[in-house]
């Protein structure tokens, strides 16, 4: 049976398809704490625009 | 003849020890924002107040919190003791862009000593809140304030949460201080962390990091905090960030800190973060409970452990300690 492995590559590219935060969450989902930890600043302005409260 | 229900905006003069409130137009934040006012000690409180009054306050801060009058850049201003747990909306619910401002008569005050010991004192969910003046009890088996980012609700982002001059009063029984999930853009200034016994069931942090469905915590600020008397200092693993001007006492009037400073930690590391003009007193090295990121800059820090090759003879940090 196949596993899916996700990447870092994949997540970024859904973090950019990313329409709320719970799929920012699935976006990441599956990489490890260091592979999350590599994307905080994409994640940031992911979330950001998803809040869009330009304070 | 009938009058519509009408009240006008509250319009209150300078109230002594309410930073901010000397303004002709009161301390709402912008002008069309709402003052809400919680006072639980007050002989007209009731949570059927509409709050707007501080002659009729509210008596418990979650009413507030879910008063239909609570719109962005709202103030609540809290007097009294606060013997709740509150929990904030998440972002989607809102508002976002609050301040709960302590008014009380001393540097922190009101209390906040919470409720359930297994419970967060102050559960922040939304975005963009700002606390400040208080108090708060240290829980046994809880946090004082607990920043979340998705660990609960999807929605939970407590992101650009300020936190400034309040006093995190672990009172030798405390578990932690601020618990954070991995907020980004979280400051953190002008706040006083004592007393984090480790006899605690887990050992004590004032200030650290839980689990983080997304991330550790970025950009980061930690700014002209004191953390002092207590069985650790900041455990708080990030990315980004920084730490400046805080003043941290590894050996206390009666505890003595295991760790000191961590913006990393071996389970959960942290990089890329500053740490400047930071007083760090005792053994400057990770076995003396300083743990650095690998590309953090510990630049221009003040350290008396001039034995050590990353801090030269005039006491002045020149790299992460090893």
């Amino acid at each position: 049976m196949e596993v899916d492995v996700p990447s870092v590559e994949d997540a970024k590219k859904k973090l950019k398809n990313a329409k709320t935060i719970g799929d920012v969450k699935s976006a990441v989902a599956g990489l490890s704490q260091e592979q999350r930890n590599g994307l905080a600043r994409a994640i940031a302005d992911t979330i950001d625009a998803i809040v869009a409260l330009k304070v | 003849m009938l009058f519509p229900i009408y009240k006008l905006r509250p319009f209150y003069g300078g109230q002594f020890g309410v930073p901010g409130s000397e303004s002709p137009y009161g301390i709402r934040m912008i002008p069309d924002a709402t003052v809400l006012y919680v006072d639980s000690g007050h002989p007209e409180a009731s949570d059927n107040n509409d709050g707007t009054d501080p002659t009729a306050p509210k008596s418990t801060v979650q009413s507030a919190i879910n008063s239909t009058l609570l719109e962005p850049y709202s103030v609540i201003v809290v007097a009294g003791t606060v013997s709740e747990d509150v929990v904030t909306p998440d972002y989607a619910t809102g508002p976002n862009y609050i301040t709960l401002l302590g008014a009380g008569p001393s540097m922190y005050s009101p209390a906040w000593e919470g409720d359930d010991a297994s419970t967060p004192s102050l559960d922040m969910r939304a975005v963009g809140w700002r606390v400040e003046g208080f108090r708060f009890y240290g829980k046994t088996s809880a946090a004082a304030i607990e920043l979340r980012h998705t660990d609960s609700g999807a929605n939970d982002i407590a992101i650009r949460t300020v936190i400034q001059n309040c006093l995190l009063d672990g009172l030798t029984t405390g578990r932690y201080g601020i618990w954070s999930h991995g907020c980004y853009d979280v400051w953190i200034v002008d706040c006083v962390f004592q007393l984090w016994h480790n006899a605690v069931a887990g050992g004590a942090i004032p200030l650290g990091v839980g689990t983080t469905p997304l991330a550790i915590p970025y950009r980061n600020h930690i700014v002209n905090c004191v953390f002092w008397d207590s069985d650790n200092g900041a455990i708080f693993p990030m990315n980004g960030g920084e730490v400046r001007g805080c003043m941290f006492q590894p050996t206390g009037y009666a505890y003595a800190m295991t760790q000191v400073l961590n913006t990393s930690i071996v389970a959960n590391p942290g990089d890329d973060n500053v740490v400047h003009n930071n007083t760090f007193p005792g053994d400057y090295s990770i076995a003396g409970g300083y743990r650095p990121g690998a590309a953090d800059a510990w630049l221009g820090n003040w350290a008396d452990d001039t034995a050590e090759a990353e801090v030269g003879d005039n006491g002045i940090t020149i790299a992460r300690p090893t």
